[in-house]
């Protein structure tokens, strides 16, 4: 018990390393964090913070992959239908075609046309033909497919009335 | 003093955790959700692709046909593209379905009419001859029969005119009118026998006569609608005024299936094509009237 009127001069404790109070004798005040709480808060940051990185790089390859293989599906798609307005079956021309920075993005396409059946140069209507038509979409400066997509084309037939 | 002290540490370590914990989980609910977002991209570039697929059976169909080889085979995988496991059924295919009506080619190019035919049991005996159409299952060796159970016959303007008698597949009568006022416009004519077209099969003489004499050929149009046994309806179309729109017309319905990729499942997409011919012969230039999505996968 300590004396009335008796002012009590500071004092200090040094535990677990750190300064950690200051007793003015009726007043108690506490702050900072001791050692082991600050090492048990490091060493969970940790734990948790591995696995979010982690989980943030995933976010990030998984964003610009869904991108590339949105932007690379549209673009085949777009030379797809292109050739199919074309509506003539000699105006796709047999062999492999790539085009670097398809319509100005950085996608190479690559059109592949083979004749899959029966003749494909003939103009006669009497020679029948199936060409093979495969459009697939590359990252520039990568070889790894994006997108492909295959389909066939028939001489002599033509689209609309 | 000491108590509350430890107490009030611990729950700033409580409040640390919570916190990081709460961006742990929302992290891997955002990865989910980015996971699905994936799957979703994934499945859509399915969906083009299967369509893509769909269409080159349709191609690879009319070829056979304009090679005279027949639609077919049905409702068997046909592969377009392979897939990654070799000897196991992830290719890339289309296959080709349909009902009776489908694959059944009515060919009204070279309809002609011809008056003054003699049809003696009836007075006057001079009527008119709808004649030089052609009936051809489409479909290749090894496919179905097409059975005709019914046919109806139906003209604008209609004046009062009636069907007598229907030759198929030569000149003999596969039904006549119970009176020589024969049977009016549109009414169901049953023919009995039902009459069957094999595969690859080509009827090249097929009549019908009507109560009247120079009339029909100055008819706007005349249908032919055959009902076949399994309930499906091929209706043929005859104009006076623009042949281009007299039909020539079969269906070809064709499933696209892509059964690799990343995720697995398999996705499909069914193209139902319109096709008719520009003249008589097969290799006449033809034309895809129509493209049309069917959302169930048969028949």
């Amino acid at each position: 018990m300590m004396p009335h009127g008796r002012v009590q001069s500071p004092k200090s404790e040094v535990r677990g390393g750190l300064l950690r109070t200051t007793d003015y004798g009726l007043r108690t005040t506490k702050c900072g964090l001791t050692l082991v709480e600050l090492v048990l808060t490091v060493g969970l940051a940790g734990i948790l913070g591995i696995p979010t990185g982690l989980l943030l790089s995933e976010h990030l390859r998984a964003a610009v992959t869904s991108r590339d293989s949105t932007v690379a599906m549209g673009l085949a798609r777009a030379e797809t239908e292109q050739l199919d307005s074309l509506n003539n079956f000699f105006a796709l021309p047999l062999g492999t075609v790539t085009i670097a920075n398809y319509q100005g993005y950085p996608y190479n396409l690559t059109r592949t046309i083979t004749c899959q059946a029966g003749n494909c140069t003939s103009g006669s209507s009497n020679s029948q033909g199936v060409k093979r038509i495969v459009v697939t979409v590359t990252k520039a400066g990568s070889t790894a497919p994006l997108a492909r997509m295959t389909t066939y084309r028939t001489k002599h037939v033509l689209f609309g009335l | 003093m000491r108590g509350r002290n430890s107490a009030s540490g611990g729950w700033l370590l409580v409040g640390l955790i919570v916190i990081l914990s709460s961006v742990f989980v929302a992290m891997a609910g955002v990865t989910l959700a980015l996971g699905e977002s994936r799957r979703t991209i994934s499945l859509r570039e399915n969906d083009t692709e299967a369509i893509y697929l769909a269409q080159a059976g349709v191609m690879d169909a009319l070829y056979r046909f304009r090679s005279g080889n027949g639609v077919g085979p049905l409702g068997i995988d046909q592969r377009v593209d392979p897939g990654p496991l070799p000897g196991t059924s992830d290719d890339d295919v289309f296959i080709l379905g349909g009902q009776m009506a489908d694959s059944l080619l009515v060919n009204m190019k070279p309809t002609t009419f011809q008056a003054d035919i003699n049809l003696p049991n009836c007075s006057p005996p001079r009527r008119d001859r709808m004649q030089n159409w052609t009936i051809r299952n489409v479909l290749a060796s090894g496919g179905m029969s097409l059975t005709i159970d019914r046919i109806r016959v139906n003209w604008s303007p209609n004046l009062g005119e009636g069907v007598l008698r229907i030759d198929l597949n030569g000149n003999n009568p596969d039904w006549t009118a119970p009176s020589c006022s024969g049977v009016p416009a549109n009414t169901d004519i049953d023919l009995f026998p039902n009459q069957s077209i094999p595969p690859m099969a080509s009827w090249n003489t097929n009549r019908i006569w009507f109560t009247s004499n120079g009339v029909m050929a100055g008819k706007a149009w005349i249908d032919i609608s055959f009902i076949m046994s399994d309930g499906t309806v091929r209706t043929s179309h005859w104009d006076r005024a623009i042949p281009a729109n007299r039909s020539a017309d079969f269906t070809i319905k064709s499933v696209g299936e892509v059964r690799k990729g990343p995720f697995p499942f398999v996705t499909w997409r069914r193209l139902q094509a319109e096709y008719r011919l520009s003249g008589a012969a097969i290799t006449s230039t033809g034309n895809l009237l129509a493209y049309q999505e069917l959302t169930t996968k048969s028949p």
